[in-house]
């Protein structure tokens, strides 16, 4: 299944937040969006998933998910949004509690869920009891227990402590490759977008616009190798270089409004 | 002076000679809630014991202030003579239902007002004019419309209790964190279930609050209620023992409403244990 995002402008009241955004993620494909603070990337996100209508312009699917799929567009929220009253395995069976699953069905894939995101140890503790690192993975499984055909990622490790993000990093990889789920991965961070995207759109300070997209010619399983890391490095620093002046000016406007 | 390395730092097993060393001060002490429980409980005896001492010394008058000896006395009589349950139990009636239905009336439309823009249109000014009212002003209305009998009170008690908890109960809604809400709506949860499975356990801490200074509001009414018009009743026991001078009666009403609040307060505590085990 395919999202083309065709959003002509949104705004916040007279705030114009976007303009001109036209992207189209293919079945399987990991985009990643980056931009200075304030440009808009978690509004994009909101419009993609059809929790904000934008104020022109829409998004679109073309083709169908998988059988199975319960939810196509899915999100996984950087501040995890679990029910802190809520068991791990309760969390993950949450959205399919509304879907007419039988009981068997619905404890199957809530425990393929886990399996996959190695929680299974943990199905009865409550979030409060996890580690930062253990509520994005129930998070992930909450995500993946629906069988997405896109998921839509708001930062989903910057809460995270830097060896915590780089572990369940190569795991959220190795998932996504696995299932063949096309991602919108929302990021400030240049290495989580190079490790992780097949094509890297950067935005423009607000109203945020497509300044350039990059495509991340090296197959994600090859990222780590020796050979990848200096073309890798050069990408860095053009991104770097297309976002610096946007992030400086980004930076004074938010503190001075 | 010691030898100094390139980094600066003294170099090993050098010793300075010139410069004396001293341990940097603590200065991080205090300021921490340290559980004390024996503490309350010699407080408690002492002032008992500095009490009983002032009376049996002669430097109080009985008649104004009577001895923890004679109030626990005046216990006594009231639980052999009957009169303690007699009088307790039409209170704990009166409370019991006007808490009942002013808490259940104040949770449905608190949440109302706060899961409906129009419930918040309709009843936000409605409840800001009447919350500010002693809801004891309204009893001598109640009685002319409800007659004299157990309504009024009851009425007047449900009122009392009704308007924290709505405002309890909105707060709880209010206060339900939004991204659960969007997490909710990303899964295309119906909105019964959001509510039901997302807002209202989010929102019951408050709610819990809300009904802890409602019961305190049900004790405070159901004492003025009975002081204005009715033969039993704590309240009414108590007018009667303060107009009779009867000092130990009136001190042992209100030790029985101190020790109802103190179970009532318990009681919501393990409830909190209950449903809020999560936190």
């Amino acid at each position: 299944m395919d999202v083309i995002v065709d959003v002509k402008r949104h705004s916040y009241d007279q705030l114009l937040v976007l303009e001109d955004i036209k992207m189209h993620v293919r079945e399987g494909e990991i985009v990643a969006v980056i931009g200075p603070s304030g440009c808009g990337k978690s509004t994009l996100l909101s419009i993609v998933g059809g929790i904000l209508k934008a104020s022109a312009g829409g998004v679109f699917l073309e083709g169908q998910p998988p059988a199975d799929c319960l939810n196509p567009l899915t999100f996984i929220f950087q501040d995890f949004a679990l029910l802190p009253w809520r068991s791990v395995a309760k969390n993950v069976a949450l959205p399919l509690e509304h879907h007419k699953l039988a009981s068997g069905e619905l404890k199957a894939r809530v425990d393929d869920a886990l399996q996959r995101t190695g929680l299974l140890d943990f199905a009865d503790a409550l979030p409060k009891q996890l580690s930062g690192g253990m509520r994005q993975r129930v998070g992930i499984a909450r995500a993946l227990v629906v069988r997405p055909a896109v998921l839509l990622m708001d930062e989903p490790l910057s809460a995270l402590d830097a060896q915590t993000r780089d572990l369940l990093m190569e795991d959220f990889l190795d998932l996504l490759l696995r299932e063949h789920i096309a991602g919108i991965y929302i990021t400030h961070n240049f290495q989580e977008a190079l490790r992780l995207a097949d094509r890297v759109v950067v935005l423009s300070r607000r109203p945020g616009k497509i300044k350039e997209i990059l495509n991340v010619p090296i197959p994600q399983r090859e990222r780590k190798s020796k050979a990848a890391l200096g073309q890798l490095s050069e990408l860095g620093e053009r991104l770097w270089s297309l976002i610096r002046d946007e992030a400086s000016v980004a930076d004074r406007e938010v503190i001075h409004e | 002076m010691s030898e100094l390395t390139a980094n600066g730092l003294t170099a090993a097993g050098a010793v300075p000679t010139t410069v004396a060393r001293r341990e940097v001060d603590f200065r991080g002490g205090g300021f921490l809630d340290v559980p004390k429980p024996l503490y309350s409980w010699i407080a408690f005896a002492g002032i008992l014991a500095i009490w009983q001492a002032a009376i049996s010394l002669g430097w109080i008058d009985p008649v104004f202030l009577p001895s923890p000896a004679a109030i626990i006395e005046a216990l006594w009589q009231l639980a052999v003579s009957g009169d303690l349950w007699r009088h307790l139990s039409i209170s704990l009636v009166r409370i019991s239902s006007g808490w009942v239905i002013g808490s259940g009336l104040g949770v449905i439309i608190g949440l109302a007002m706060g899961l409906t823009s129009a419930g918040r249109a309709i009843g936000m000014p409605l409840v800001s004019a009447i919350y500010p009212v002693p809801k004891i002003a309204l009893l001598p209305l109640l009685i002319l419309w409800l007659g004299i009998g157990e309504t009024p009170k009851i009425v007047t008690i449900a009122s009392g209790v009704f308007f924290p908890t709505v405002i309890a109960s909105l707060a709880g809604v209010d206060g339900t964190p939004r991204n659960l809400i969007r997490m909710g709506q990303s899964f295309n949860m119906p909105m019964g279930s959001i509510i039901r499975k997302i807002i209202l356990p989010s929102a019951l801490p408050g709610i819990l609050a809300g009904f802890r200074i409602s019961v305190s509001i049900a004790l405070i009414l159901v004492v003025s209620a009975e002081m204005i018009g009715a033969q039993y009743g704590i309240g009414a026991f108590l007018l009667t023992a303060g107009n009779l001078m009867q000092s130990d009666d009136l001190m042992a009403g209100v030790v029985i409403l101190s020790i109802l609040g103190l179970f009532i307060g318990a009681a919501l505590t393990a409830l909190e244990r209950i449903f809020l085990r999560w936190r």
